[in-house]
């Protein structure tokens, strides 16, 4: 198994976001609805909840499920 | 049909009989509008697999919607919240689906290689930073050889090179999800402190690359 360069970059540009305390999966899912509709209602998640925030950006998983939702969430509600 | 408040919608659903089966109806309507956007770009609604997996999705929701409707704390719409349960359980689905038939074994190094060598490929020309850069990921692979556990190792090579889903990943190694990810953060830890003590910075690790 070897490492692409990109990966490679990708790695270290994870290792710089990287903080001593993060939320976990469970921390994320916890809050995701709650976080989705502040997303869809414009406002400053990064400022609101940062650590959803930086979850998401790390965790590719939560990434895909957060983006899910957040399609459902604008074409289904889309006055929230 | 989407015009209960969070209140009534937990009403009806703890009610017996005829408002709770309502209620259900209702969901089970929301959940089917929601999922082909929740879909989107993983399973076309035209594909002859989404009826079924749409019904399974749906069927699984109200179990679980039911069973923790005590820890709904109200934070959001109800129905966002029947929304992220039913995200978790199809892509949860499609993803143990798309990754079935890969294992961890299959990804990792062959006997006796190194762990991890960097490949070589897009290496510049330029003598002068082709010496800095192999030095850099010579440096690189020592940290990984010597600050990571084995199992740390295999969660990146699988999670990061690989882009398997750390679901997946998890499931294999025997873990939770949320234990996974906590591995690999320790191990983004580990590495951000060891390059700290060796006066590395991520930024000169991607300056040798170039950049992008
Ligand atoms: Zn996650």
């Amino acid at each position: 198994m070897q490492i692409p360069i990109d990966k490679l970059k990708t790695m270290v540009r994870g290792i710089a976001r990287t903080q001593e305390i993060e939320y976990s999966c469970d921390d994320v899912y916890q809050l995701l609805d709650e976080f989705t509709e502040a997303v869809a209602q414009g406002k400053d998640v990064a400022k609101l909840m940062p650590l959803v925030q930086q979850h998401i950006e790390m965790c590719p998983d939560c990434r895909e499920e957060f983006e899910a939702l957040l399609r459902v969430v604008r074409a289904t509600h889309p006055g929230v | 049909m989407n015009t209960r408040t969070n209140a009534e919608w937990l009403a009806d659903l703890r009610a017996e009989a005829n408002a709770r089966a309502m209620a259900l109806t209702d969901l089970r309507a929301i959940i089917a509008t929601g999922l082909p956007y929740a879909l989107s770009g993983w399973l076309a609604p035209s594909d002859p697999q989404f009826d079924a997996l749409a019904e399974d999705v749906t069927q699984e929701t109200l179990v679980k919607v039911l069973a923790h409707l005590d820890s709904f704390q109200g934070r959001s719409q109800l129905t966002t919240w029947v929304q992220k349960i039913a995200v978790r359980v199809a892509l949860s689905e499609l993803r143990r689906r798309r990754w079935k038939d890969v294992s961890l074994d299959s990804l990792m190094t062959d006997e006796g290689e190194e762990p991890m060598p960097v490949t070589q490929s897009n290496v510049t020309p330029d003598p002068a930073r082709a010496v800095e850069q192999s030095e850099m990921l010579a440096m690189i692979q020592r940290m990984i050889a010597e600050e990571l556990t084995e199992k740390q190792r295999i969660a990146i090579v699988a999670a990061r090179i690989n882009e398997m889903p750390i679901e997946q990943v998890a499931q294999q190694m025997g873990m939770e999800r949320n234990a996974l990810y906590k591995l690999l953060h320790d191990a983004r830890v580990r590495l951000k402190k060891r390059m700290e003590r060796e006066g590395l910075t991520p930024e000169e690790v991607l300056a040798a690359f170039g950049s992008g």
